[in-house]
């Protein structure tokens, strides 16, 4: 056995837990090499350091009484529900239900909006365009979202503006146009053809 | 139902736990009885801190009562104790790094904790705190698992496979770190002059 291996084995050797062989050949090892005896001699007196510090005295008053008084607290507490626990419970049941009311009328609105959005754009029979000229049509015409290109389809369609024109009807204060367009083909391909005058 | 404290006595450990599983408060006051000591021991030697050790020796308790109803006896008591007191250590050890002193004067008067046994000659008194806090710093100078590791073996008494149990790695690798450990204290001794 070379020193390197004894030397890594003397802790366990020290603690007696070697097999009865690998003890025999430490102890072999030792009796002719001073150098290992020295790294023993070592050992021993690290154990000596450490061990020279006493037992703690026990404290003056045992931790018994104060943990049995805890633990009798908690047992209250979890019976009666004042803990800390039940109270967080309680206050995230009030908090996600005022997340649900709060999701809820969101979406509620957001379907609101949705369908009045179509209005504009393809409406209930009778609408009529508003606007303040007949020169207003062409471009107005155009930038209305999702109307198809001049001459292919017809609605009548009504969009409120501020400014009046004193010779057309007016309606609520403001002025109205009726405009009608031609549908091409299939009326399946658009919105029907409504009447010229719209309300 | 609460055994008798006289009958408890005689019992291991494992039935203790499982009485306190089933609700007897004398059980889990004996097996305090039998871990108080030694935890608080292993605790001050981990943090050179008296009255920390006493609040994490409450925590462990604290822990183990609330888990009983969960308590099977896979390994032995002792273990499973210390591995609660373990993994507390390691969240103490995290919150607050333990005080690594590094001279005898940094050490104030509170460190000086009474020691057991009669003494009638205060320079006897004096001289025991001091080699009580020379072998505190040493144990300070390791890191916090060969700490541990140390404590645990040298102090504990507890076998190389428990320790390893306890810390939840291979005795092998508890062997190399105490060898590390013991090394590093060896140092310490030859730095001042021991």
């Amino acid at each position: 056995m070379d020193c390197r291996i004894v030397q890594k084995r003397l802790g366990d050797y020290r603690m007696g837990i070697l097999s009865e062989p690998e003890h025999a050949l430490v102890d072999q090892h030792l009796a002719n090499c001073a150098d290992c005896r020295a790294a023993l001699r070592d050992e021993e007196s690290v154990s000596s350091f450490l061990r020279q510090t006493e037992d703690l005295a026990p404290p003056e008053t045992s931790v018994a009484s104060e943990l049995m008084q805890k633990l009798k607290q908690k047992d209250r507490e979890t019976r009666h529900g004042t803990g800390r626990d039940s109270l967080f419970i309680r206050v995230a049941v009030i908090v996600l239900v005022v997340v649900l009311f709060a999701l809820a009328g969101v979406l509620i609105m957001r379907y609101s909006r949705d369908n009045k959005a179509y209005y504009p754009t393809y409406g209930p029979v009778g609408f009529t365009w508003v606007g303040d000229s007949d020169e207003d049509e062409g471009e107005l015409w155009k930038s209305l979202p999702g109307m198809p290109s001049e001459g292919r389809s017809v609605h009548n369609i009504q969009i409120p503006v501020k400014q009046p024109d004193p010779d057309a009807p007016e309606s609520n204060g403001r002025v109205i146009h009726t405009f009608e367009l031609e549908t091409d083909g299939d009326p399946a391909d658009g919105p029907p053809v409504r009447d010229k005058e719209g309300k | 139902m609460n055994t008798s404290r006289e009958l408890l006595r005689d019992y291991s450990d494992e039935a203790l736990m499982l009485l306190v599983r089933d609700g007897d408060h004398k059980a889990f006051e004996e097996l305090l009885r039998r871990y108080e000591k030694q935890l608080l021991s292993f605790f001050y030697r981990l943090t050179s801190d008296y009255d920390g050790a006493k609040d994490l020796v409450m925590d462990v308790f604290l822990k183990l009562y609330q888990a009983a109803a969960r308590y099977e006896p896979r390994a032995k008591f002792s273990t499973y104790i210390y591995q609660i007191a373990r993994n507390l250590s390691i969240n103490e050890f995290n919150k607050r790094q333990f005080r690594k002193t590094s001279s005898l004067d940094e050490m104030d008067e509170e460190d000086g904790i009474e020691i057991a046994g009669n003494e009638p000659n205060a320079m006897e008194i004096m001289e025991r705190q001091e080699k009580q806090q020379m072998v505190q710093m040493a144990l300070n100078s390791l890191n916090e698992e060969q700490r541990t590791i140390l404590i645990l073996t040298e102090y504990q008494g507890l076998p190389i496979d428990r320790v390893a149990q306890i810390m939840g790695c291979s005795v092998g690798t508890i062997k190399s770190r105490m060898f590390r450990a013991r090394q590093r204290i060896k140092e310490w001794m030859v730095e001042h002059g021991l």
